[in-house]
């Protein structure tokens, strides 16, 4: 099925980034035409969700150069899905932007870095060809080193710099990784791999390449023991970027490696499940004992990130229908509850000015509402029924006794509570006490906590009629557990 | 600024070639190699000169002008790979045809020229920003 839809996502940020680049010293004028190219993407994400459950997996042919040859775009559920929940934490983070940043941010294209990135995100969802996708990794990475840099503090400069080091390397492993499959294969179009990668099985390459890519997602989306970079990193941008980022980036490569793993790594490898089963265990544990050293907002969240990450792995190490579901579920889940405790961070800082938890107190007494959000959030990331996480980890709890994989389901229950402690912990020092006597009354407090109160009901929703997502994610499973299915669909999709 | 005098009339002279030669590329590129992006390169290459003769003149620093010139560039590489949509065509189509002109005989004419028409202004407004940022004064 051909279909013209499955570019928008692309193009609608691209052109509203350039129409902000052109209005950039204007920002009330930018602040209008962001927010709306924002809406009208999101809505375009909700059709194509709709489309692929009601029509199956769309492909577009750029060019009218059919796959192999040409480069195409390919929607199945978990593409679309992804899409979709990244315009609805992307909008919720504008609106906050919008009345938190200062002009230094908003005149010095905050609006058209958003939106490239945004692009850069989509893209790198919907895209059915592995070089295709290294470019919108840059993309993504070139506008997130501006956002991060954008208030040239002496200590982002310093972490953005060692981001930029970093993922230079990860994207130079990226090339190799891509280089070799090339060499291997003739061709780089993901369909047309799924029926000549597993040729290679007998020499060995396939488990070289499998490494690289590995390690290369591994990097990208902070998964032991590669997850280094990230708390420092996050903890350098205004919180309401760090939000943004902590929700959407690492999940991009955590998408890559649902996509590649499921495509070619897992079918004919006795080593990569295991192996991602041992990695779900072990980043799981240390990013939440990173996490319960740390004295500060911000960087306990950005611990979490990693220690999160570490369960949407063990639904794809467990490599089952269930599982995948869970998994595809939990990132959902991650995203709309990760980027709406970043933005209660935010809310707080704005206050109270930091997010040292020795330094802060009583905001519960200053702010009833948001503390009432941020324990419907914390609870959710802790997986305490009713909320999203709930439904999330119960899925992937099971799935894991049915497939007798109990070491890891252990490892998970015990981070479990580890994470609501450290929530607790949160909620003590910065929600209970005497309140600080730095409070400030900043403008703006409605539409913050209106943003955050959207995501925190969407997590709500996800938890009591997690019924709702739910066939939607085991569509998006059953397409990744069919690999061959979808590659006929994609190189069959008839050119005009 | 660069007072030597060796230097400013090598580049009075060499600049319209550069200028030329980045036209002769943008033309070849679309079958052999070349095209928007070097040609671009090439009349960066030009106006680098000139800065380094000249300098920053009379121009006001910090207005970043050749952002502008970058969008219109994104703009106009965005619109040619939407019109076939128009037409229900997948994105990025391309078409081609020939004309016949005096003199010059069959010339092609391709739809995806404009596309590396908007690379080409995108190249010259980016770097053209990047040089003017390094090599003002502060």
């Amino acid at each position: 099925m051909m279909n013209n839809l499955c570019v928008l996502p692309v193009v609608i940020p691209m052109a509203t980034g350039v129409l902000l680049m052109l209005t950039q010293a204007r920002p009330a004028l930018s602040r209008a035409i962001a927010i709306s190219g924002n809406i009208l993407s999101l809505g375009v994400a909700l059709a194509l969700v709709e489309t692929v459950r009601a029509d199956g997996i769309q492909v577009l042919a750029f060019g009218n150069w059919p796959a192999p040859f040409g480069i195409v775009f390919t929607v199945d559920m978990l593409s679309a899905l992804m899409v979709a929940v990244t315009m609805v934490v992307s909008t919720a983070t504008l609106l906050f932007a919008s009345v938190s940043l200062d002009d230094l941010h908003k005149k010095n294209f905050f609006y058209p870095l958003f939106q490239f990135l945004l692009m850069g995100v989509n893209g790198a969802f919907l895209t059915g060809d592995l070089f295709n996708l290294f470019v919108w990794f840059e993309v993504l990475l070139v506008s997130s080193y501006g956002l991060m840099a954008l208030g040239s503090q002496a200590y982002q400069l310093q972490e953005t710099f060692k981001y930029l080091v970093i993922n230079a390397l990860s994207s130079a492993l990226f090339l190799i990784g891509v280089a070799l499959i090339y060499g291997a294969t003739g061709t780089l179009n993901m369909a047309d791999l799924v029926f000549k990668f597993p040729a290679l099985a007998d020499s060995g390459m396939a488990g070289v390449i499998a490494v690289i890519f590995l390690v290369v997602f591994g990097i990208k989306g902070a998964l032991f023991p590669l997850y280094v970079w990230l708390p420092r990193a996050y903890y350098g941008p205004p919180t309401v970027i760090s939000g943004l980022f902590g929700g959407l980036l690492t999940k991009v490569g955590v998408y890559a490696l649902f996509r590649t793993v499921t495509l070619f790594f897992a079918p004919g490898s006795t080593f990569v499940l295991p192996l991602l089963s041992f990695v779900a265990g072990a980043t799981m544990l240390l990013g939440v004992l990173g996490a319960l050293s740390q004295w500060d907002f911000k960087r306990i969240l950005s611990y979490h990130i990693v220690s999160q990450i570490g369960y949407m792995i063990m639904g794809l190490a467990i490599y089952t229908p269930l599982a995948l579901a869970g998994g595809i579920f939990y990132i959902i889940h991650h995203i709309l509850v990760k980027t709406s405790l970043f933005l209660v961070a935010g809310a707080v800082e704005k206050r109270y000015g930091t997010t040292n938890l020795r330094a802060l107190g009583g905001a519960a007494d200053g702010s009833p509402l948001l503390a009432t959000l941020f324990m419907f959030a914390g609870l959710a990331l802790a997986g305490a029924p009713p909320l999203s996480g709930f439904v999330a980890k119960f899925m992937l709890l099971r799935s894991g006794l049915e497939a007798a994989n109990h070491l890891v389901v252990a490892v998970s229950l015990v981070v479990s509570f580890l994470t609501l402690y450290s929530m607790m912990k949160i909620y003590r020092y910065a929600f209970w006490r005497q309140e600080a006597e730095n409070a400030i009354v900043v403008q703006g407090e409605p539409v913050r906590t209106f943003a955050i109160a959207a995501l925190v009901t969407l997590s709500l929703v996800l938890g009591l009629g997690g019924a709702i997502l739910l066939p939607y994610v085991e569509i998006a499973a059953a397409q990744l557990l069919d690999p061959v299915a979808w590659g006929t669909v994609v190189l069959e999709a008839r050119v005009r | 600024m660069n007072d030597s005098l060796i230097l400013a009339t090598a580049v009075r002279i060499t600049r319209p070639v550069l200028f030329l030669f980045a036209v002769v590329l943008f033309l070849k590129g679309h079958n052999a190699p070349g095209g928007g992006f070097i040609a671009g390169l090439v009349t960066a290459v030009a106006v680098l000169l000139g800065l380094l003769v000249h300098g920053h003149g009379n121009r006001k620093t910090g207005r970043p002008t050749f952002l502008y010139v970058v969008a219109a560039g994104l703009g106009l590489a965005l619109l040619t790979a939407i019109v076939p949509t128009l037409l229900g065509w997948p994105f990025f189509t391309h078409s081609f045809g020939f004309i016949n002109l005096p003199l010059l005989g069959s010339i092609e004419l391709a739809s995806a020229a404009l596309f590396d028409l908007g690379v080409y202004i995108v190249v010259v407004g980016n770097v053209v920003t990047v040089l003017h940022a390094l090599t003002e004064r502060r």
